[in-house]
């Protein structure tokens, strides 16, 4: 360390007041550049750890698992969560209805929805992560197998000795 | 960023997450949903049975009905489904047939099942797990008969003797002997488990037994079961666990607090008042948010026929106020339902439990005379709406034998620790 620790703790406590109103860039596995604020990106447990470890704040972070499209939609998350404040009962609310209508979207297009939960585990965004598994388990809640196989387009793959297994332990009715 | 245009992204399976990541949605799904996931293709078929194998699946279950049912391996223990009124074979279940077993409780998944010994055993029945409990002729009122003509003293059958906790002693009546088989018809009244027994920690089985209902307990680590003395004749009828300590109930209302903590126990009385109400059932209740107590009562009628058969016909619910002493209150039960019989007296939101009709109480057979003497009637199993006081069924036709009598079950697929 070049400098004192009076001074390194210092340049800290300047750096904690930025952070927030600083901006990183995030950049997807097409090469294209997403700038956020700090609050919107520290809702990634991933990235949080990076930037407080004195990461690379200003080179920004390559993300190569996650496409354009996902992380445009994982940033819109990151953005409501990280930018807004959630002290009262009404911005709370605000939230939770933001949530509604962001997993309904995403509801709509499986696959999709299957990106953005990826993209959430690999950058560890936990309500989000909660929120697609939660959406996907809403999906499979009370349906058939089958019916499970269309809503998520999963192809048949099981063999006939799967089946009997099934069969033995499972569901008679 | 001058980084060169990374390569296309590998294809992939879009539709299929992996395992990791499935294991993490179906956490969240009770265990019919799961079943029916393990069904869909060969990736979620391995994540169901990992997820099952190891242990790690934990999501909270409602309550299920568990009954034996005629298969043609003979019977097998079912679960029925309150929502869809499916029913399911129990799960990887691998135990002892549960139509040998008498059950005479059921906490945290775990059945209270009494051997054709009379022994009790702890079982899950959707883990296979068993745990043995200390032996039914270390309950103060019962010694073993033993064989004269065996060295090793093997027990033939049991002395029961009739007397409570009074001081001095009085024997009601003589001494009666019960075979190996015979005993567990008539002792064993209701046992509620105080923790789940396979999350490792020390746990308390608390029996009300016979003759005249008495208390007796054993803790985990006990070797022999100890009996509760109270000094004149009490009958209990029901026993749930809060807070650390055991809150039992007598026939007449009064609640007892009893903490088994150190080593030797304590109670003590906490509502004294006896209720103008006698010879009902009475069962203790907590609301889901550990605050209210209530008293339930189930008022029954059997019918004038030959063997007769019982049937509930209503129910009341009384908030138990420990601070105000107003108690006979009628208790409103709002969202919640409340699960009755034999079972650990639950009561639970149907906001978190969906599959659960609010303001309804799900009941099974636990009258003392009808299960001890008329095993072939049918049972006195249903759902009580406590709004208009009418009576539902649980599933119909009812797919359950009639013995053993079915019970209120939250599955629990958490197994014992290997070393246990």
């Amino acid at each position: 360390m070049a400098t004192g620790s009076g001074a390194a703790a210092a340049a800290a406590d300047a750096e904690e007041k930025e952070s927030g109103s600083r901006m990183i860039t995030l950049t997807s596995n097409e090469g294209k550049a997403f700038v956020v604020t700090e609050a919107s990106a520290r809702q990634s447990a991933t990235i949080r750890s990076m930037v407080d470890d004195g990461g690379c704040v200003d080179k920004g972070f390559p993300l190569p698992n996650v496409d354009s499209k996902t992380l445009a939609r994982v940033i819109q998350y990151c953005d409501e969560h990280g930018n807004k404040e959630a002290h009262t009962v009404d911005e709370r609310a605000a939230l939770a209805k933001f949530d509604k209508d962001f997993i309904a979207e995403l509801d709509a297009d499986k696959a999709f929805l299957y990106d953005v939960t990826m993209a959430a585990n690999y950058l560890h965004i936990q309500g989000l992560f909660a929120l697609t598994t939660q959406c996907i388990a809403d999906t499979i809640k009370g349906k058939t197998p089958e019916e499970i196989r269309t809503a998520f387009g999963i192809e048949y793959d099981l063999t006939a000795q799967d089946e009997e297994e099934i069969k033995e332990e499972d569901t008679h009715a | 960023m001058d980084a060169a245009p990374p390569p296309p992204p590998p294809p992939v399976n879009r539709l299929d997450l992996p395992a990791d990541m499935l294991s993490a949605v179906f956490t969240t799904l009770e265990f019919p949903d799961l079943l029916r996931c393990g069904a869909v293709c060969t990736t979620w078929l391995a994540t169901a049975r990992a997820l099952l194998r190891d242990g790690f699946y934990s999501c909270p279950q409602t309550p299920r009905l568990l009954y034996a049912a005629a298969s043609s391996s003979g019977t097998d223990a079912e679960l029925c489904s309150l929502a869809d009124k499916t029913t399911y074979a129990v799960p990887s279940f691998t135990g002892p047939p549960i139509s040998d077993r008498y059950i005479v409780g059921c906490s945290h998944g775990w059945l209270v099942t009494a051997d054709a010994r009379s022994e009790l055993h702890l079982l899950n029945p959707v883990t296979g797990d068993q745990i043995s409990l200390p032996s039914v002729t270390t309950i103060e009122q019962v010694t073993p008969i033993l064989d004269v003509d065996d060295a090793d003293g093997s027990v033939t059958a049991y002395n029961l003797f009739f007397y409570d906790g009074n001081i001095p002693r009085k024997e009601y009546r003589t001494p009666a002997i019960y075979q190996l088989d015979e005993l567990r018809n008539f002792i064993y009244m209701k046992a509620v488990i105080s923790s789940d027994p396979a999350s490792g920690d020390d746990f308390t089985v608390m029996l009300i037994h016979n003759p005249y209902m008495q208390l007796s307990f054993a803790r985990s680590s006990d070797k022999q079961w100890n009996w509760i003395t109270f000094h004149n004749n009490i009958r209990f009828s029901d026993c749930i666990f809060e807070d650390d300590v055991f809150y039992a109930i007598t026939y007449h209302g009064v609640v007892h607090l009893i903490d088994v903590k150190g080593d030797f126990y304590t109670r003590r009385v906490i509502v004294q008042e006896t209720l103008p109400m006698m010879y009902l059932i009475v069962y203790l209740a907590r609301s889901p948010d550990h605050g209210d107590f209530m008293q339930i009562f189930r008022f029954t009628r059997s019918s004038e026929t030959d063997p007769p058969v019982t049937r509930t016909t209503k129910i009341s619910v009384l908030k138990l106020d420990l601070e105000d002493k107003e108690r006979f209150v009628d208790y409103d039960l709002g969202d919640n339902a409340v699960f009755i019989g034999r079972n650990y007296t639950t009561c639970l939101s149907a906001k978190d439990y969906p599959e659960l009709m609010p303001n309804h109480i799900y009941f099974t057979d636990d009258d003392e005379y009808s299960l001890r003497a008329f095993k072939d009637t049918p049972r006195d199993i249903g759902v009580y709406n406590y709004e208009d006081d009418s009576v539902g069924e649980v599933v119909s036709p009812q797919p359950w034998l009639k013995w053993p009598p079915p019970i209120w079950i939250t599955p629990s697929f958490k197994r014992l620790p290997k070393h246990v």
